[in-house]
């Protein structure tokens, strides 16, 4: 078969010693970026790009998609010891792993999500491998329509994630939409609620609100009590995840491969969608969906193993029609540019020598990163065991260079402070945090994209169930809000039962 | 810290009352400024449809919140805002150093600042010896400027003693 | 207790004289690291452009450029922010025509005007492209032209923005063609792509090196706004030759604050001049899809007045200024 041929021609580009070197810079730069939080891989990239310029086209290539899917590693570390989140893919990991870690297994959820993104990555290429051209060919079908009713099932799915009110979720999820709605509307050109503040043209940043919410936030709320020991009282246990762990990961992580490969393909903000959906669909099926949130060590695997699918799903428009799926591959796309390689619909069949080798050297990097992980759990386990008065300054600090060093503006480390102040009310009122944070990021596309439907189709509002695609998000979309209205209604009725038999007794 | 359990009725409380007034404030909020932007119709919507629908939405539903909590038969009790005497200090000495922070990073320049920021933090917060604040503040900004600005090459500003 | 607050005291007198007695008199510019300005994302094309310029720029004015990154607002966040930097010639910046033209006419808090910039250099400029989707029933720009006027109103055309550039170029084209079209603004190069490749807007003004990028996957090229034909669309023909004397596209070059001093303005110009017109510079740029645009100080801020006035009158007729 041809693609043996290819795969060998590939492997002794990419197994060059230099090729190599470089592959180990890019993951080992791509996860230190992963941790360090505001520090994304766009900035990395951006820096390496000049060094670039002196090393022939497919070690750079190698190196800035090893500084990509290395980043995504990285991302879960901070999310399971501090629950700040590196990057939008990594905010549903905060929900569990940061639980795990309180109560001693770090290390089993750093292990498994180590694992879990090697394990979807390692598919994820051979996903492109295979199956790239049709997959292209299916993202394209995705025009506004799709990508609304998409988005508005990912809003719905919020009710899903719910392990309180919903009433009150959906609260904090309309409040995220409407926090979304700041800045220029593109379609129309105007400010909203920007009150003359330029830095808030483009909306509010999604890393100065999510520090703010998660990490600021907890740090406030952990203040509040003389916490003169660790963050982590338990002893920790195993560093690894044991047999147990792993059957109960071992579905999500293959659930959560397919549908982040999937969803990844789509332009857009893929990897958050991907977590989210993960999340919901294993509390959804799971035999025990009141330990989510508790310290489940599948609302870990699954959406790590989503996110890292998903980002190997988003080369896919890059290298078959040299479409970017977000910022950062932007960059990388601008590489090739530099190099003067032509991306596009040839793209693959005029350079298969620099397609084949980067894809050999991903397999590389998976592996590599898996290497690079697995010893560096026990130290990380360490940092929970500073203790906390020490810490919880160098956790600030952290967030506000992280948030500086993105754009170099104070009025984004005072949204992260306001955010934080929010977080912390929100914490001791008992909203919770996640659904805003989804909002925020899916309301401005979801408007986007309903107003862009309605002016391609002139106000015709049919458009969103007669094509197909966008038809199955609406009825699904209506079922989840069905379904899950039905069970409440009986289980309200159960507990208020209870709950009045309790009293009179 | 106490994580809610998935219940599916949760006992409603003073603190719902007050988000509940707060969300109510902040939809209101949206939806009257969105009044002075184009709201448009169903099928053309303008830059005001979605904040002021929304908004609409969110009183709405705080509004459903709060009438939910006043007419609970038996409301929880929340506890205390503050669950020891002296937390509102150190919350608020935190979010003071925060904003502090923000405010001198330009006059007084990125090494200067962080090391009095984490010195403050570690000494006055939960109090411990001059001597570990001291080392922790020295190290962690030494660190800190390494990494990000030798290192990386980050711009932090220089500040007064063009450090 | 006091050792600690003593030492840290005594370290930082220290530091202060010995900083304080590094401060030497005035020397000749520049005699320390120049500041430029990206008004867009590592990546995008105004950092493509820079990167290829750096070393050479570099190797002229003998310090180091350093890049810094401020993308915000499409750009006007960037331009802000060099009008109010000291204009001494350390902070400079990459500009974008028509942007710094039409931001401070159509975007409220906006807080710069066209003429607050000491216009330094033109380096190059990105042409646009009319493309259409597969299937459309136009294979020609004639046929296109005859098309929207049979139908008026109901064929979309997207591009990136709302009063940006692009949109712009796509209401240049409907006042000279006479016609009327469904405008659809979009968020980046990045959502234009997958739109008319998926067939969900029948078309679409893109920059050329986009077309360049798409060909080969269904979409045709009827028309590009350089003023002879590129080398890398040779059968897509020139608007200007098919009789629309316009030429859409996005011009790029380097601007300061205003009020630098006359000496500076005067090294600048002569050095930007020179690498601008190089033959390797000039190579690089066209490998990277731009068409090189020479020009001095001079003649850049003349052309960008005489922009302004163009746009200013578009805009009028179009009724779309917002302010002035």
């Amino acid at each position: 078969m041809d693609i043996a041929n290819y795969l060998i021609q590939g492997a002794q580009v990419a197994l060059q010693p230099m090729n190599l070197l470089f592959c180990f810079m890019g993951v080992l730069m791509g996860t230190l970026v992963g941790v360090l939080p505001g520090l994304g891989p766009t900035a990395a990239i951006a820096l390496l790009l000049p060094v670039s310029f002196h090393i022939p086209p497919v070690s750079t290539i190698i190196m800035l998609a090893g500084i990509y899917y290395g980043a995504m590693y990285g991302g879960s570390t901070t999310s399971i010891l501090v629950n700040i989140p590196g990057e939008a893919a990594s905010v549903i990991t905060c929900l569990d792993g940061h639980q795990m870690a309180k109560k001693g297994r770090a290390g089993p959820a750093l292990g498994i999500a180590a694992f879990g993104s090697f394990i979807a990555g390692t598919f994820g290429v051979i996903g492109i491998m295979f199956i790239a051209p049709p997959m292209a060919k299916f993202a394209l079908a995705f025009g506004p329509p799709e990508y609304f009713s998409l988005m508005l099932m990912g809003i719905v799915i919020i009710i899903y994630m719910s392990s309180g009110s919903i009433l009150k979720d959906l609260i904090t999820a309309v409040f995220g939409v409407l926090l979304g709605t700041i800045g220029m509307d593109t379609i129309s050109g105007t400010q909203r609620l920007t009150f003359g503040v330029l830095e808030l043209a483009d909306g509010i940043g999604f890393i100065p609100a999510v520090m703010g919410l998660f990490g600021i936030s907890e740090i406030l709320v952990n203040v509040e009590r003389i916490l003169a020991t660790t963050l982590v009282t338990e002893k920790v246990k195993n560093l690894l995840p044991n047999l147990q762990d792993w059957k109960e990961s071992f579905w999500p992580i293959i659930r959560g491969t397919v549908m982040g490969f999937i969803i990844g393909v789509l332009p857009g903000p893929a990897p958050v969608i991907s977590t989210y959906a993960s999340y919901a669909t294993e509390k959804k099926l799971s035999k025990t969906p009141e330990k989510f949130g508790t310290g489940h060590i599948a609302g870990v695997a699954g959406p790590e193993a989503a996110n890292n699918a998903a980002s190997s799903g988003a080369m896919i428009p890059l290298f078959t029609l040299g479409i970017p799926a977000n910022s950062v591959i932007a960059v990388l796309l601008g590489a090739f540019m530099i190099h003067g390689l032509q991306p596009g619909p040839t793209f693959i069949a005029k350079y298969p020598d620099v397609f084949w080798a980067t894809i050999v050297s991903m397999y590389l990097g998976n592996i590599m990163l898996l290497v690079l992980n697995l010893p560096l759990i026990p130290l990380w386990v360490k940092v929970l065991k500073v203790p906390y008065p020490i810490l919880f300054p160098l956790i600030l600090i952290f967030c506000l260079i992280g948030v500086y060093s993105l754009n170099f503006s104070q009025v984004e480390i005072g949204l992260m402070i306001g955010f934080g102040v929010l977080g912390y009310l929100m914490r001791k009122a008992r909203f919770e945090m996640a659904p805003l944070i989804l909002a925020l990021v899916l309301g401005p596309m979801m408007e986007n994209n309903l107003r862009l439907a309605l002016l391609v189709s002139q106000g015709d509002a049919s458009v969103f169930v007669t094509r197909p695609i966008s038809a199955i998000f609406i009825i699904v979309s209506t079922l989840l809000i069905a379904s899950s209205m039905v069970p409440g209604i009986q289980k309200r009725r159960a507990q208020m039962k209870e709950k009045l038999g309790d009293e009179e007794v | 810290m106490k994580r809610e359990s998935s219940e599916c009725e949760e006992s409603l409380t003073r603190n719902d009352l007050i988000g509940g007034l707060f969300f109510l404030a902040a939809g209101l909020l949206f939806a009257l400024y969105a009044r002075s932007l184009e709201v448009g119709t169903w099928d053309e919507p303008g830059p005001g449809f979605l904040p002021f629908w929304a908004g609409s939405l969110l009183i709405g539903m705080s509004a459903l919140l709060i009438a939910k909590t006043l007419l609970r038969r038996h409301r929880e009790d929340a506890g205390p805002f503050f669950p020891e005497l002296d937390s509102w200090k150190r919350v608020l000495m935190t979010i003071g150093a925060l904003v502090a922070y923000n405010l001198l990073l330009q006059p007084l320049g990125f090494v200067l600042v962080t090391f009095f920021f984490v010195g403050f933090l570690v000494k006055c917060i939960f109090p411990q010896g001059w001597l570990k604040s001291f080392v922790t503040a020295a190290l962690s900004t030494a660190f800190a400027r390494l990494v990000f600005v030798n290192l990386l090459e980050i711009q932090f500003p220089k500040g007064l003693l063009g450090l | 207790m006091n050792t600690a607050r003593l030492v840290t005291v005594v370290l930082t007198l220290i530091t202060v004289l010995f900083f304080g007695i590094g401060q030497a008199a005035a020397p000749t510019y520049p005699s320390k690291e120049i500041s430029y300005v990206i008004a867009f994302n590592p990546g995008g094309e105004s950092d493509i452009e820079f990167r290829i310029m750096q070393p050479y720029l570099e190797k002229a004015l003998g310090v180091r450029l350093i890049p810094d990154y401020k993308p915000a607002a499409g750009g006007a966040l960037a331009w802000s922010f060099v009008t109010a930097a000291k204009p001494d010639g350390y902070t400079l910046g990459g500009f974008n025509s028509p942007h710094v033209i039409t931001q401070p006419l159509t975007m409220k808090d906006v807080k710069y005007a066209t003429e607050d910039f000491t216009y330094l250099s033109m380096i190059e400029y990105t042409p646009a492209a009319l493309v259409v989707k597969q299937g459309f029933p136009a294979k020609t720009l004639k046929e296109f032209v005859e098309y929207c006027k049979a139908n008026p109103g109901k064929v979309t055309v997207a591009a990136v923005g709302k009063f940006s550039g692009p949109h712009l170029n796509v209401l240049h084209f409907m006042k000279v063609a006479g016609i009327k079209i469904n405008y659809i603004p979009l968020q980046g190069t990045g959502q234009v792509k997958p739109q008319i490749l998926g067939g969900h807007v029948d078309a679409a003004f893109t920059n050329s090196p986009a077309a360049v990028e798409m060909k080969g996957s269904g979409v045709t090229a009827l028309a590009v706004g350089t003023e002879t034909r590129m080398s890398q669309l040779p059968e897509v023909p020139t608007f200007a030759e098919l009789g629309y004397k316009i030429y859409p596209r996005i011009d790029r070059g380097i601007l300061g604050p205003k009020d630098m001093p006359k000496d500076v303005v005067a090294k600048l110009d002569r050095i930007f001049y020179e690498v601008v017109t190089s033959k390797e510079v000039q190579a690089k740029l066209v490998e990277g899809g731009f068409v090189p645009n020479p020009m001095n100080s001079a003649q850049t801020t003349k052309y960008i007045m005489e922009q302004k006035e163009l746009v200013r009158k578009l805009l009028e007729e179009e009724k779309f200024m917002q302010i002035r």
